[in-house]
């Protein structure tokens, strides 16, 4: 799916312990998701972020993408 | 048992037969109703020095994690998800964040709230009506720290921890009411005895064999010197001649402020029961935590704690390093009775053995304890 992170990206990422760069990887591509209008997809991506924001610590991410994906209905 | 209890106590006799040495069966059901039906040591503060620190540690195999949240509090869980039980800290680390459960990514605040539920409710949605965060934090055991240990009731309906430990802490209130300063690692060392846990609390108990396993002792810590001490909950023994030689020099590691003059040669050795063997000494403290790993094989983990952080420094770090090689070779020269005790536990023809009024008091009041909470937990011992 065009917007996606790439696979060897996500893989290395993750073999790293990068949370803070997973997060980034995850955000960017749920934005460019909703760019092109596929709600859902964005959702997906922005949860997984939302994820390693809260592994880095980044608790302002986390609560950017929770809110984000309060108003989409998809976080009580 | 209650009649073996009896026994024991008129003639010193052991109600602890063979098969509570050496059956693995029996060891599981200890290890629930002996260790997990009270308080027992699982670990050393020192482990979780600052906030985010977290650390697994193991009651035989129950996954416990220690964590030290936010505010610096020392927290233990059962190392566990709420969703599928897999368990979450698999290696010491200090977390930036949360604790993510490898599996499917349940988050866990450090203080053990559960944060988020990712695609629980199908992709893209981290809600579902069924999963109800607010009562699915990871599972809080209760935990004290007394020492530098930390202690945990598993089964949550133990006395208070300031009630179970006021008779050692009155006791030793020198060096329970005040900071201990705990050693780097040339101050942290391991061993492993082939043997049953209790072997290793025995042996430590009594000082009766110092003069055969401990030659080095006779030369500042001799047998005359001993005595018993026995408290509810632990047993163990005293010195009234604690002078070991460090430096050729002379040299002495920072000693605690304003102790009674009965440290200034005095020492302690007590077994908290089920598993911690503690000593206290005018200028250190250490613990020895039995970890059981098996019916017939314990790990040992030792720390030692000074009385101020300039025992801590470079200058000092020769004394340091001899103690805890000291310390070492005490601690390994029991390894060979020990494991001789659990190979003479496959004796069918032994039964439990007697032991000395003079020289076994304090084992004895361990035997007893032992027997006592199998009593109380309906724990066949026969």
């Amino acid at each position: 799916m065009p917007g996606e992170p790439g696979d060897a990206t996500l893989k290395a990422a993750t073999a790293s312990g990068d949370a803070a760069g997973l997060a980034t990887l995850h955000r960017m591509a749920g934005d460019r998701a909703l760019a092109r209008g596929e709600a859902d997809a964005a959702a997906f991506f922005w949860t997984q972020a939302h994820v390693w924001a809260l592994v880095a610590g980044d608790e302002p991410l986390a609560e950017v993408l929770a809110r984000r994906l309060r108003k989409a209905g998809r976080l009580d | 048992m209650a009649v073996a209890v009896e026994r024991l106590k008129e003639a010193g006799r052991v109600p602890l037969g063979n098969r509570c040495y050496t059956d693995p069966a029996f060891f599981e059901a200890e290890l629930d109703r002996v260790w997990g039906g009270g308080w027992c040591c699982i670990g050393f503060a020192a482990d979780v020095p600052e906030p985010g620190h977290v650390a697994l540690v193991r009651l035989g195999r129950r996954p416990l994690l220690l964590a030290r949240d936010r505010d610096g509090r020392l927290r233990v869980f059962w190392n566990v998800c709420r969703h599928r039980g897999m368990t979450l800290v698999e290696a010491p680390a200090r977390l930036k964040g949360v604790i993510r459960c490898p599996y499917h990514s349940w988050c866990y605040a450090l203080d053990g709230a559960l944060r988020t539920t990712p695609h629980v409710g199908g992709p893209g949605r981290s809600s579902d009506p069924a999963i109800d965060r607010a009562t699915l934090g990871l599972i809080e055991a209760r935990s004290a720290e007394w020492l530098g240990c930390v202690f945990v009731d598993l089964s949550g309906t133990a006395l208070p921890f300031a009630e179970h430990i006021a008779p050692l802490a009155r006791r030793w209130a020198d060096f329970a009411d005040r900071p201990l300063f705990a050693g780097g690692a040339d101050c942290r060392f391991d061993l492993e005895v082939e043997s049953n846990w209790k072997l290793a609390v025995e042996n430590y108990c009594e000082s009766y064999h110092l003069p055969w396993v401990h030659p080095g002792l006779n030369s500042y810590s001799r047998l005359e010197d001993h005595y018993d001490i026995i408290e509810p909950g632990c047993s163990g023994q005293g010195t009234r001649a604690y002078r070991p030689m460090l430096a050729a020099d002379g040299g002495r590691l920072p000693r605690f402020a304003d102790l009674a003059s009965q440290w200034d040669e005095g020492a302690e050795y007590a077994a908290l029961y089920p598993n911690l063997l503690l000593g206290v000494h005018k200028d250190h403290t250490f613990a020895l935590r039995l970890d059981p790993l098996a019916v017939d094989r314990t790990a040992e983990h030792v720390a030692l704690w000074f009385a101020d952080g300039t025992a801590l420094d470079a200058e000092h770090a020769p004394l340091r390093q001899a103690l805890a090689r000291l310390w070492r070779e005490v601690f390994a020269e029991d390894i060979g009775v020990v494991e001789g005790m659990q190979r003479g536990r496959h004796a069918t023809g032994f039964d439990g053995g007697v032991l000395s009024p003079a020289m076994d008091g304090a084992t004895r009041a361990f035997h007893l304890w032992v027997a006592e909470r199998y009593r109380a937990t309906g724990l066949d011992a026969g």
